[in-house]
């Protein structure tokens, strides 16, 4: 007696949520590396990751897509930061930018000068200093990057150097919960989200 | 008992509803919230579900999460009792044994 009382009180509870959840139409997620942040009229445009691989994301997918962030407060997380360097190939040394007029991304060779790898973020050489560093006088810009854990100096064609800073800078990666396309339902900087931070 | 369990399920409702405020409140209001989105770009399935479920509404999963747990605990409780009373095991009576 006891044993069917129980029974049917579980499956009181949970029919009706599984019918509930079962209605709910979800939306979709879409992930990528902010090229521009519009502070005033609260749109992000960003470079689909189309891999879903944490440590091999591909951004290589065009066209870059705007969404209008959520309209409530408690649905976005912290403000992202744009970027438009998109990859670092020391292989082949070329770093690949978005370059935002052409809406197209730019294969750019550089000559090398200096080349540090396994470069934690806690070392000494990059830690508590800001990147990229341009130096418009010795025509050399330094990148770091936390992913690939590499930290070069190269130098570019005069041209490049009246480019913006953010230009060799990456952008913060987000992740977007989406129903309407191009309307953000909930908003998460992957970067600047640390959960296991106190 | 009745109103034990009432009191119970009232407590976790409340936390569950005002866990969240307490702790923005505490973080000093300037700090952005800790929004996060569970990535169903490559799940199927019931995977894909749960999290879509997640990102949809965080009150809808708190409170399937909250029911579901002891129910699936209650379910394997008596598929337990009825497995061990097919095979012999009797839990329901003891003989006292005085030494």
């Amino acid at each position: 007696m006891y044993k069917k009382r129980s029974l049917l009180l579980c499956l009181l509870f949970v029919i009706p949520l599984f019918l509930v959840a079962g209605c709910s139409e979800y939306g979709k997620v879409d992930q990528g590396r902010v090229v521009k942040f519009d502070k005033d009229k609260k749109t992000v445009t960003l470079i689909q990751d189309m891999k879903a691989d944490p440590q091999n994301p591909d951004y290589s997918h065009l066209p870059a897509v705007t969404y209008a962030l959520p309209t409530n407060p408690n649905e976005t997380g912290a403000e992202p930061k744009a970027g438009l360097r998109m990859k670092l190939d020391t292989k082949n040394r070329q770093v690949v930018i978005y370059d935002p007029a052409t809406r197209s991304f730019k294969n750019i060779d550089y000559t090398l000068i200096d080349e540090k790898d396994n470069v934690a973020k806690t070392d000494e050489l990059v830690k508590d200093k800001k990147f990229p560093i341009v130096d418009r006088e010795k025509k050399t810009i330094t990148i770091y990057s936390g992913r690939q854990k590499i930290l070069v100096t190269f130098s570019l064609p005069e041209e490049y150097f009246a480019l913006p800073d953010y230009t060799w800078d990456s952008g913060d990666e987000v992740r977007i919960y989406y129903k309407e396309d191009g309307k953000a339902l909930r908003f998460m900087n992957i970067s600047k989200t640390d959960i296991y931070k106190k | 008992m009745k109103k034990l369990w009432v009191k119970f399920l009232g407590l976790i409702a409340m936390v569950s509803v005002l866990l969240p405020g307490i702790a923005s409140a505490a973080g000093g209001g300037a700090a952005a919230p800790l929004i996060i989105v569970a990535d169903t770009r490559k799940l199927s399935g019931i995977l894909a579900w749960w999290g879509n479920m997640y990102n949809e509404s965080m009150v809808e999963f708190t409170v399937f999460t909250v029911i579901l747990i002891p129910a699936i605990g209650v379910a394997f409780g008596v598929l337990a009792d009825l497995i061990m009373s097919h095979i012999g095991i009797d839990l329901k009576s003891r003989e006292l044994s005085e030494h």
